[in-house]
């Protein structure tokens, strides 16, 4: 297992530095640079004096081993967006709605999507199944951004009961959670029933019952742990998702959120911040799959590595 | 008899007392960047913080009619040369930490602008026309050399390379900066609500730099004129977009909303007396590579001029966002000429008669060409993308041609813009200033574009410094005949926003102008000093 833990810890770094390495010529091969956008063109002698002051002058190999010598030291530079504070500041200020946001929706969503399931998978062909099924392809196939909107819609509009937007205050959080929450609970009804119905009629379970054990022990304890793995490879990756923030979810209800750098850091050529997330994200995907493997090694003997003995 | 008298007037004089103090107004408005590195005008304008602006007080601004209105300044004068103005400020302003606002301030501010990398500097040179500018800009000549001198505490000099009677106008965008901070904290002033002091109209409370939304109250240290008449401004860029803004408008969050094009019906049948059109002196048109085939070909230029139907693009596809544009200048701006503007008529017979001339009858042997706009938000985002494919189609119907369409991100549009990596554009331009020189300076002498037209070019410059203001609009008259007659551009459309307000705002600002149009997109200074709410 710690052979296993360490072989895959090495490919993590190597990973690491190969997709920083791809991101950072990626990032300048797009022309223009920060000082570009606007309707007039800054004039030379303006556009070399900035990109001295924030070292784009340098050729590129030497600025990747700057920044990823910064990296290292977890200096990831300033934005260019707001320079009055450190990228690894922003990070953390825009950070926490978007995890409160991501964490709790899948928290809520999940969980719910689960129970879901399972009523689906023990009443197969229920008006329940049908109706979790429903709900799960509607959860999947309606954009994130129409949700959100007829939720704004009945709660906020027509009913009034709560804002339409904005931060800060939890009465606020309701409708935004929600509207996320749908979408791990779409996901996680789908799987956890057609996970449980696979399990179900394998022939363990007909021995379980044969042998005279509840239903509701032959589900909890054997079922839903022999139906856990998909669920597993799943859960993570979602995981990180919800670090990341919900662009669409952020920007529907005015969330002060991490969502919106994705796109600004890109159209702004802030390349540091540009930098740091796409890092940050690589980064907690190879840790996310790590802890994937393991857990799933743990719920389950049959494919822990070098399981044959 | 008395004591009723007495009653009346302890009543009014409880009223007054006990009603500002009940009635705090909050207004709730839309912002339009969720990103902005300094609240500082006169260190970065493109990438500002939200209403940095309406912080400072500049020297002139414009109201409502577009009249340009004395602000810090009491009176200018212009020298008998033209070259010189000279501008009279108003005694007794400060700054919101007790310090004096003086003619430093001002002069600091520019001085520091030419210095500094200010990414508006080319505004200081093309608009302002102040002596020296562009050398101290690139660094040639000490900054000592720049044309501004504070004579006193409240006389500012400013000496121009030519003589520019429109002068008073461009220094609407001429704010103060505090020597005295900046001196101890250098440009970090202006990122964090504590170190940030205002001169103008309103105080600045709170800043949320994750989506730039911000709070302001009302200056109790402003002395000048348009103070403001509500306690608190709260604008969030948040509800910039109509898809955010509208939602929040119904649900009370918000006291106004601009609207998308499928949000007007509806807004409009809900509160007819809400909606709001928006003047935001701006002008759509193509422009081309005038070096490269085919468009190096006047004839060719000239048939697209003839191929738009305007009036059908605004009505039916732009549903009225956007009204026709004929001229590069839009209606109710200083200089606008009807009868220019009555030249850009549709008329398919003779685009295909100048086609035919070009050598392509019915666009027989024209190659594919492919028109560049700019992926942007705002009302530009609303108008362009829906706007090049009623061209596409228009020119294929009335030219014969093939034309496809690229949106690139602003930055590369302007790269291929600037270094002419494409031959045809779609090209947004908005004012900077209110007066003609600002529209017609994009093509003056390369400009925007490269364009080099000497017969224009002299036309231009002999208009921006002459001082008869009935000469100066007819030579700008003259020089965009010049570019009719040489099709260098196509004007297509004007764009407006359209906004929705709350029936508990109130005051001068949410009436419209003689001209049918409030500024609730533009203007700030006239339009956030001159609202109320009830």
């Amino acid at each position: 297992m710690l052979s296993f833990i360490l072989r895959r810890l090495v490919s993590v770094a190597a990973t690491f530095i190969i997709v920083s390495l791809i991101i950072f010529f990626m990032m300048h091969s797009i022309p223009g640079g920060p000082f570009d956008a606007n309707d007039m063109p800054v004039s030379e002698a303006v556009r070399a004096k900035l990109m001295a002051n924030l070292g784009l002058d340098q050729p590129l190999y030497v600025q990747y081993f700057r920044y990823m010598w910064g990296v290292l030291h977890f200096d990831f530079g300033v934005p260019y967006q707001s320079p009055g504070e450190t990228v690894t500041q922003l990070l953390s200020r825009a950070w926490v709605p978007s995890l409160v946001l991501g964490g709790l929706g899948v928290l809520i969503g999940a969980p719910l999507g689960i129970l879901l399931g399972m009523a689906a998978a023990l009443n197969r062909n229920s008006w329940i199944d049908y109706l979790a099924s429903t709900l799960a392809t509607l959860g999947l196939t309606i954009p994130v951004f129409v949700t959100s909107m007829l939720l704004i819609l009945v709660f906020a509009v027509w009913l009034n009961w709560l804002p339409a937007s904005g931060w800060g205050k939890p009465e606020r959080w309701i409708l935004p959670i929600t509207a996320y929450a749908l979408i791990p609970l779409a996901t996680y009804a789908r799987y956890t029933r057609s996970a449980m119905l696979d399990t179900l009629n394998r022939p363990f379970v007909t021995v379980l019952r044969a042998k005279g054990l509840t239903e509701r022990r032959i589900v909890f304890q054997h079922v839903l742990r022999n139906s856990a793995i998909p669920l597993v490879t799943v859960f993570l990756p979602m995981f990180i998702g919800t670090a990341t923030g919900s662009i669409f979810v952020e920007a529907m209800f005015r969330v002060p959120g991490l969502g919106a750098y994705f796109v600004s850091s890109i159209e702004t050529r802030d390349y540091p911040l540009e930098m740091a997330l796409m890092l940050m994200i690589t980064f907690m995907y190879c840790i996310a799959y790590l802890l994937s493997d393991i857990v799933y090694a743990l719920i389950n003997p049959r494919i822990r590595v070098g399981g044959g003995q | 008899m008395k004591a009723f008298n007495t009653f009346v007037g302890a009543l009014a004089v409880a009223t007054a007392l006990t009603i500002p103090a009940l009635a705090q107004t909050t207004i709730v408005a839309p912002g339009s960047s969720t990103t902005g590195t300094y609240m500082d005008y006169m260190k970065t304008v493109y990438d500002r913080a939200t209403f940095a602006e309406l912080l400072q007080v500049p020297i002139a601004t414009f109201d409502k009619e577009f009249e340009l209105t004395p602000m810090a300044a009491e009176s200018w004068s212009q020298s008998a040369d033209g070259l010189t103005w000279t501008f009279k400020l108003r005694p007794g302003l400060v700054w919101s930490d007790g310090e004096p606002l003086t003619a430093t301030d001002y002069v600091f501010a520019l001085q520091r602008a030419a210095t500094g990398g200010y990414d508006f500097a080319w505004y200081w040179d093309f608009a302002g026309g102040i002596k020296g500018w562009k050398e101290v800009t690139e660094g040639t000549a000490d900054v000592s050399t720049l044309g501004l001198k504070a004579v006193d505490d409240l006389t500012i000099e400013v000496t121009t390379v030519a003589p520019k009677p429109y002068l008073p106008s461009v220094t609407s965008l001429w704010y103060p900066v505090p020597k005295h901070v900046v001196d101890k904290l250098g440009d970090d002033w202006a990122l964090n609500v504590d170190t940030v002091v205002t001169s103008g109209p309103f105080d600045l409370e709170s800043w949320e730099k994750s989506n730039n939304a911000v709070v302001l109250t009302k200056s109790d240290t402003y002395t000048g004129p348009w103070q403001a008449q509500i306690d608190r401004l709260e604008v969030d860029p948040s509800l910039g977009a109509p898809e955010v803004g509208l939602p929040a408008f119904l649900a009370g969050d918000a006291d106004y909303s601009f609207l998308n094009t499928g949000q007007v019906p509806v807004a409009t049948q809900r509160y007819p007396d809400g909606i709001r059109k928006n003047a935001v002196f701006a002008t759509s048109y193509i422009s081309y590579d005038l070096d490269s085939a085919p468009f190096n070909d006047v004839n060719v230029r000239r048939a697209f001029y003839y191929a738009v139907n305007r009036a059908e693009l605004t009505s039916t596809v732009l549903k009225d966002i956007a009204i026709p544009a004929g001229s590069i200048l839009p209606p109710g701006y200083p200089g606008y000429n009807p009868d220019i503007a009555a030249e850009a008529v549709f008329d398919p017979e003779k685009a295909k008669q100048f086609m035919a001339d070009a050598g392509f009858p019915n666009g027989e042997g024209f190659p594919e060409i492919e028109i560049w706009y700019r992926e942007e938000g705002g009302y530009n985002g609303a108008i362009v993308p829906p706007m090049a494919q009623y061209l596409q189609a228009q020119f294929k119907d009335v030219l014969g041609i093939t034309m496809n369409i690229r949106v690139l991100p602003g930055a590369d549009w302007m790269d291929g813009l600037r270094n002419k990596k494409n031959n045809i554009f779609i090209a947004p331009y908005e004012y900077d200033y209110l007066d003609p020189s600002n529209f017609y300076g994009i093509f003056f002498n390369g400009g925007r574009h490269g364009y080099h037209i000497a017969e224009y070019d002299a036309l231009v410059a002999k208009a921006d410094s002459e001082s008869d203001w009935d000469t100066r609009y007819k030579l700008y008259a003259e020089a965009e005949q010049i570019m009719i007659d040489q099709g260098l551009i196509v004007p297509l459309v004007h764009p407006i926003t359209i906004a929705v307000i709350s029936d508990t705002l109130g005051g001068d600002a949410s009436t419209p102008n003689k001209l049918g149009f409030t500024s609730l997109d533009r203007l700030g200074h006239y339009f956030f000093t001159h609202l109320t709410k009830q």
